[in-house]
């Protein structure tokens, strides 16, 4: 398919005797927004690392834009892991320089305006916020680069149900309409409604990927079918 | 043009973690001042003792914060961002070896600066003329002349600088393989422990073949004789001149290099930020 973006094949990783990824193979389309579930330690946050270009100790072969994982692949992958990764000596204004000096994709005035909506000032320091302030900053960083693959970790487990809304209409609107999004959340009634496709991840393998419009069609939630797949034995 | 940006960023965070303790020394200093202003003896005596803890401070302090700063920026969390920028590893390398040699020499060349001013403070005049006279006393004696010397420690400061490359180096590669070898619940701990090690083996190596090769630095003078005729050092040495040995140096130097390529190689294949 000439819309493929990311080409995951036979993916093996693992961490000592405990495998993390067991020959796993996806493809990711342009324009998709992607649900990524799974149960703790099911090998979703490897993925999005190895997508990330952030593991190379690997077997088999990933294709972001038809490359290698890389520094030209990076240009194109925006990834928001599950943790504060900015360094602690910054406010918001430097934070967001320090985006604009190192991504070419990245929107400076549009974090700004992002800031600002979040109620985030610019001299704000990043070690005196809240972690759901933190989490805001780091969401309009991110989404804040016109890149084609976004790998999103848990991007709201620390914000608070009010602003979820807000931030999922935020995500939406703040993508190009032939990115990736892909999302690994536990939040499965609370996002459904976003994802085009979902993907559920056992064992470091895939157990289901299918539309969402699939799945309803059988008269099923995506949390039924989830808890439908994860409640045998299949992983 | 990448690799200027990261090394104004890895700058901005060496600044930011030594910032305290180099603030620390300025408020001794500006005490020792108000001491002669004020013309007490008791905090003349106090801000000078403070400046010399501080003094030590800092150089035990940078050492750490170079460990500390590349283990967060690369193995920490800030590793999610280090490695996800669209660089290339060996420039992370560069960059983070670069700032740890520049803020290792600052406290190096603070902490030498500090005992110079110390000295002049406490022992005044008369401290000065101590000086002059033991210069007087070495031109006397027929010791190496003040051209000699100057040069020689240029030349010795150059080895000065490859020494603190070869240290950075060794720290990088040290905090690296704890990373990368599951010890990382050492923490610091492991990571000196391995840079000891480390030092201590490529060290003594690096004398053993300078040793064997015995390549000499003579300078008498603005001249400078490279030779590995060991009489012809000592009869050099016995007119003046001053010399030492020069390849233990070259082969840190290419030591160092091995240790960044080895930093470089992990950070690529076995990196795995937690």
């Amino acid at each position: 398919m000439s819309d493929t973006l990311v080409s995951l094949r036979n993916i093996k990783k693992s961490y000592g005797r405990k495998i993390a990824l067991d020959d796993l193979s996806v493809d990711l389309f342009k324009g998709q927004i992607i649900g990524l579930f799974g149960p703790n330690g099911c090998g979703k946050t490897t993925l999005l690392k190895i997508m990330a270009g952030l593991i190379h100790d690997y077997n088999g072969s990933v294709l972001i834009d038809g490359s290698f994982p890389s520094p030209e692949t990076k240009q194109i992958v925006a990834f928001l892991p599950d943790r504060i990764f900015l360094y602690d000596w910054m406010n918001a204004g430097q934070a967001l320089s320090f985006f604009r000096d190192f991504y070419a994709d990245f929107d400076y005035d549009k974090a700004k305006a992002l800031l600002e909506k979040f109620s985030l000032s610019s001299k704000d320091k990043i070690k005196s916020m809240s972690k759901g302030m933190q989490e805001k900053l780091l969401l309009s960083l991110i989404m804040s680069r016109k890149a084609k693959l976004y790998l999103l970790d848990e991007p709201l487990a620390g914000v608070d149900p009010a602003a979820r809304e807000a931030i999922l209409d935020f995500i939406l609107q703040n993508h190009s309409k032939d990115s990736i999004i892909l999302m690994a959340t536990h939040l499965i009634n609370d996002l459904e409604q976003m994802f085009e496709r979902v993907v559920f991840m056992g064992e470091g393998r895939v157990l289901v990927d299918d539309s969402v419009e699939n799945i309803k069609s059988r008269g099923v939630s995506i949390e039924d079918a989830f808890k439908e797949v994860f409640r045998h034995d299949a992983w | 043009m990448m690799l200027g940006k990261l090394i104004k960023n890895d700058i901005k965070t060496g600044l930011y973690t030594v910032a305290n303790v180099y603030f620390a020394a300025f408020v001794a200093i500006a005490f020792m001042m108000f001491g002669v202003l004020a013309k007490s003896g008791t905090i003349k005596v106090l801000s000078s003792v403070a400046l010399s803890v501080i003094m030590v401070v800092i150089l035990v302090f940078t050492f750490f914060a170079v460990i500390s700063m590349f283990n967060k920026s690369v193995y920490g969390n800030v590793g999610y961002l280090t490695l996800t920028l669209p660089v290339k590893e060996w420039q992370i390398v560069f960059s983070k070896t670069l700032t740890g040699i520049l803020f290792i020499l600052i406290s190096y060349i603070s902490f030498i600066t500090s005992n110079a001013f110390l000295f002049v403070y406490i022992l005044g005049q008369k401290g000065m003329q101590t000086v002059i006279e033991l210069w007087q006393q070495m031109e006397i004696m027929g010791l190496p002349s003040r051209e000699t010397l100057e040069l020689y420690l240029i030349m010795k400061s150059l080895t000065g600088l490859i020494a603190v490359f070869f240290t950075v180096s060794s720290l990088i590669i040290a905090v690296s393989l704890v990373n990368v070898s599951g010890i990382d619940k050492f923490g610091t701990i492991g990571s000196i422990l391995i840079f000891a090690l480390l030092t201590g083996f490529l060290t003594s190596l690096a004398n053993k073949i300078g040793k064997m090769i015995n390549l000499n630095m003579v300078i008498y003078g603005k001249s400078v004789v490279f030779t590995f005729s060991n009489s012809f050092v000592a009869r050099q040495n016995e007119l003046g001149a001053m010399s030492f040995e020069l390849s233990r140096y070259f082969f840190l130097i290419v030591f160092s290099l091995c240790l960044c390529a080895a930093a470089t190689f992990l950070i690529k294949k076995r990196v795995n930020v937690k």
